[in-house]
């Protein structure tokens, strides 16, 4: 890519009125997150665990952009902050127009990025309950941590249910609630295959591919979906087309975070102690190539040596990439196709962490 | 939503292997990935990714993904 396409593909990053813009927007988002948990009229203890778990390191509440900080990279991983993008490139709107979103636009956008986020949050929690290693889990018990996870999880198709009032029509209102539960039904699919695959001593690259697609694919192409479909017209002929395409590209941004975040485990893990996916039995990637051996073409090369690891690490690094990669060039198609699409670009960046 | 490609062709998993076991493959492919991966059928983003990893392969051989240090998507 040259250095002008890098400058063009991170534009509104570098746009100080589009993130004062959307850094307001994310805030008003938490506010409408919040009065959703209040106004459910929870035991006074309950809300205050579910707006604890809501502001966990890594969520919405607990990012800078909260405390007025302008929206930042490392925003860029919130599923709020992608639905928020998602909805504005199917809108149509480019960075210097986003003034001109009329207000029932962005009514819409805050209640679906709001389900989007307790989506994430509820699921993380689940997550963290079967992986057996939060320290928050462990503080509050499983019992009562599973509770909250299946509250956020039950509150995000209300929230979404909240876009109906802003003018989204009932075609994609009752579009994106079946979208919801399709897709949350086939990451469990994905998620209960990860757990039996602990147990389970031969498991393929294709299987661990599939599983970490069902699992973590599905749930980013169900915010890029839920985000396009809010921020479209009812009437728009090629919509379905947009619809599909947002999905694919939300499926690969998924599998190619959940491989990173696998990499990252495994090759962090040679100098960790503690609960690693190896020292679970996780069938991730970089783990089962390792296990099964990857020199083919040196035989003599042991399984448990070094280079057969880094082997393992670099495969895995190539497999994301290219995932990576095929989603750059399906959001070119995007663009092809629907006109320009700045908002998603910074998406498919690899950043340094700050 | 259509069934994504999902698979990878069986070069990147060869050159992966030559990579740490062949000392000079890995001299040449640092040197000129085009020419050292020629006989390999790679799709133009697995020719890509790979040339992307040998950016953080070290002429000594030395070797780290960093991918501690990588911001990347919460799943």
């Amino acid at each position: 890519m040259s250095s002008l396409e890098d400058v063009r593909k991170q534009e509104w990053l570098n746009n100080q009125p589009v993130r004062l813009l959307l850094s307001r927007k994310l805030r008003s988002t938490t506010l409408f997150l919040k009065h959703e948990v209040q106004d459910r009229h929870f035991p006074p203890e309950f809300t205050q665990l579910l707006l604890r778990v809501l502001s966990l390191p890594g969520r919405l509440l607990s990012r800078p952009v909260m405390q007025g900080q302008l929206v930042d990279t490392g925003d860029l991983r919130l599923w709020a902050l992608l639905a928020m993008c998602a909805a504005i490139s199917a809108s149509g709107t480019q960075p210097d127009a986003l003034p001109k979103l009329p207000a029932a636009f962005w009514r819409r956008v805050r209640a679906i990025s709001a389900a989007a986020e307790m989506l994430g949050a509820g699921l993380d929690l689940i997550d963290d309950i079967q992986d057996g290693d939060s320290p928050f889990v462990e503080e509050i018990g499983i019992p009562t941590a599973l509770n909250i996870g299946l509250a956020l999880i039950e509150l995000a198709p209300l929230a979404l249910d909240r876009a109906r009032s802003a003018g989204w029509h009932d075609v994609l209102a009752d579009a994106a609630l079946k979208t919801m539960h399709i897709s949350l039904l086939a990451s469990l699919g994905g998620q209960f295959l990860d757990l039996r695959f602990e147990h389970t001593h031969a498991v393929s690259e294709a299987q661990i591919l599939e599983m970490t697609g069902q699992k973590s694919g599905t749930l980013l192409s169900l915010i890029c979906q839920l985000g396009a479909m809010g921020g479209s017209l009812v009437d728009q002929k090629s919509s379905g087309e947009y619809f599909e395409a947002m999905s694919q590209l939300g499926w690969h941004l998924g599998l190619w975070s959940q491989l990173l975040n696998d990499l990252r485990d495994a090759e962090g893990a040679q100098a960790r102690s503690g609960k690693t996916d190896r020292r679970r039995h996780k069938k991730t990637l970089p783990l089962v190539l390792e296990e099964h051996g990857m020199m083919q073409t040196a035989p003599d090369v042991e399984k448990g040596s070094l280079p057969n690891l880094l082997a393992a690490l670099s495969y895995t690094f190539i497999a994301a990439e290219t995932i990576r990669l095929r989603a750059t060039k399906m959001l070119q198609t995007i663009e092809a196709q629907f006109g320009p699409q700045p908002f998603l670009w910074p998406f498919l960046q690899m950043w340094e962490e700050a | 939503m259509t069934h994504p490609h999902l698979s990878f062709s069986s070069g990147v998993a060869q050159i992966v292997s030559r990579l740490f076991s062949d000392i000079s493959f890995r001299n040449d492919a640092l040197a000129n990935p085009e020419l050292a991966f020629a006989h390999y059928s790679l799709e133009e983003e697995e020719r890509q990714a790979i040339t992307n990893l040998l950016g953080k392969i070290g002429p000594d051989g030395s070797f780290s993904l960093k991918a501690e240090s990588l911001s990347f998507w919460g799943a």
